[in-house]
């Protein structure tokens, strides 16, 4: 029945205007949630991110034996080029190993020009440096080429990697308990808000209750009053985490350590991601508004 | 047509309501029902309006079989009756014009209809010029008349008053009484608890009178012994 819903819309939008001082408060604090809940999940997508960047790091050195053959070479780069795991590698010939022993070495250079004249020449061997995609099976990674012939030694930055590793579990348990632990908290700030406001209009209710009223048209004013603060708390978290987020990577890009400024960069950019935002605000805002309504109203239509 | 086959009705606490208690009242009339505080007049009332069930026993009251209905079909129920309530229960905020109304918007009636149907029934009680008025600026009289017209206003064939004048000043009561008197002319089945036996000797109606949770007398006049 059109002039129903029509009717009882405008009941809802009304009682938010009547209701001034109860419909700010709700609005309020359905939008600090919100806020929160923002918050946390960006801020714990944009650890993980950091993470992963402070991650592509971290390199795996595979050292080549000189006396290899030139099939087990093959074999070798084969590998590196074609692993599942290898997101980029570098390779470092004997040559280029020794003219970075001498950068190393600075002004004392000239200490290593010996070495091609005399003994056995050049004793740095050829490597590649690889930087892998999965931390996660980094020992699988080095194992495989360890056995592979050729193959003089593995260096891997194990302890930093399973650090990292440990870091980035604990953010994401972290960030999902604690945003579970926010929208349970603002589904029940919700409920008993608007169950206040119910219970201040339990006699209108009983009275339409013997008018003959049934409790779906009981209901739906109060659920569109909730739905709109749902709204409404979406648009003003939503606006809040544009400009906050906006000032936060601004402040970052102030930093002169390039290493800020290369962790600012992996921050995820907001264009990427505000339809989901505001998505999520918007979903989230109504639902809770439209069960803290139905929740809350549940022992007043019990005549 | 409200008919009762042996009801009783058993409060949680052990307390009878209502026992063994059969009654017919037909389509048309007007009966008064009496009985002192706690005999059972309100229970006789919440159980014609479903705010009770019984224990044991059948109620039917205009065609629905109110002892077995379920829960939905209450408001149906409802609508087919009209209720004017001893403190009259208008809703606060809200003018006249929309506490009459609000019985047509819960069955859905379109605006147009409201248009001419609360007009109409807010001229039969008298009260056209204040349709605008808030339940806060009336008179205890003309809220009870508010009440009365939105009772009116879905045209049921059964109005229930439950102690209708109570809030009322004696010289306005018997407006109130008057007015249920022209309305059962026309048709309608009129069911009033009351106390007041002054306004009962002005009718000729039927006086249902109940004590103890039973009808200690059923006479078709205040006369009858």
């Amino acid at each position: 029945m059109n002039s129903s819903f029509s009717y009882l819309f405008k009941k809802g939008c009304e009682s938010i205007w009547l209701n001034k001082l109860m419909s700010i408060a709700s609005v309020a604090v359905l939008s600090a949630c919100l806020i929160l809940v923002g918050v946390a999940t960006l801020f714990s997508a944009n650890i993980g991110k950091a993470l992963d960047y402070v991650e592509s790091q971290n390199e795996v050195v595979v050292f080549v034996y000189d006396t290899a053959t030139d099939e087990q070479k093959a074999e070798i780069e084969n590998k590196v080029k074609t692993h599942d795991n290898i997101a980029s590698y570098t390779y470092i010939s004997k040559e280029q190993a020794l003219e970075e022993a001498r950068a190393g070495f600075g002004e004392d250079a000239s200490l290593l020009d010996g070495i091609e004249e005399g003994g056995s020449g050049n004793p740095l061997p050829a490597s590649y440096r690889i930087t892998l995609k999965d931390l996660d099976k980094m020992d699988d990674t080095v194992a495989q080429f360890t056995v592979t012939e050729g193959v003089e030694k593995v260096n891997s930055p194990r302890a930093e990697a399973e650090a990292i590793v440990s870091l980035k579990n604990i953010v994401s348990v972290a960030g999902v308990t604690l945003v579970v632990v926010l929208v349970a908290v603002s589904l029940l700030i919700i409920a008993n808000t608007i169950r206040l406001t119910v219970f201040s209009r339990r006699k209108e209710i009983n009275i339409m209750k013997y008018v003959g009223a049934t409790n779906g048209f009981i209901r739906m004013p109060f659920v569109i009053e909730g739905m709109l603060i749902g709204l409404i708390s979406a648009v003003i978290a939503y606006v809040a985490i544009y400009f906050g987020y906006a000032t936060i990577m601004d402040g970052l890009g102030q930093f002169s350590s390039p290493f800020i400024t290369s962790l600012a960069d992996s921050f995820i950019p907001f264009k990427d991601i505000w339809f989901y935002v505001l998505g999520g605000f918007v979903g989230g805002g109504m639902l809770t508004g439209v069960l803290g309504s139905v929740v809350s109203m549940r022992k007043h239509l019990k005549v | 047509m409200i008919e009762f086959k042996n009801v009783s009705k058993v409060y949680p606490n052990g307390t009878y309501g209502l026992k063994d208690v059969s009654v017919k009242i037909e389509q048309g009339e007007f009966v008064f029902v009496l009985g002192s505080s706690g005999a059972g007049k309100s229970t006789f009332l919440k159980l014609i309006m479903h705010e009770e069930t019984p224990t044991s026993g059948e109620i039917t009251v205009n065609d629905f079989k109110v002892s077995s209905m379920k829960q939905k079909e209450v408001p149906l129920l409802r609508r087919s009756m009209g209720i004017v309530f001893q403190d009259f229960r208008l809703i606060p905020n809200m003018n006249v014009y929309d506490n009459v109304a609000f019985a047509l918007r819960v069955t859905g009636t379109p605006t147009r209809e409201l248009r001419k149907r609360v007009p109409f029934v807010l001229d039969l009680v008298g009260l056209v010029d204040k349709a605008k008025n808030m339940p806060t600026e009336l008179s205890g009289g003309e809220q009870q008349r508010v009440a009365l017209a939105r009772a009116l206003v879905n045209k049921p064939s059964l109005i229930i008053a439950d102690e209708p004048t109570g809030n009322i000043d004696p010289e306005l009561s018997m407006e109130i009484v008057d007015m249920l008197d022209s309305i059962n002319k026309v048709g309608t089945t009129i069911l009033m608890v009351t106390h007041e036996h002054e306004l009962i000797r002005r009718y000729e109606n039927r006086i249902i009178t109940i004590e103890n949770g039973t009808i200690l007398s059923d006479r078709p006049d205040w006369r009858s012994v």
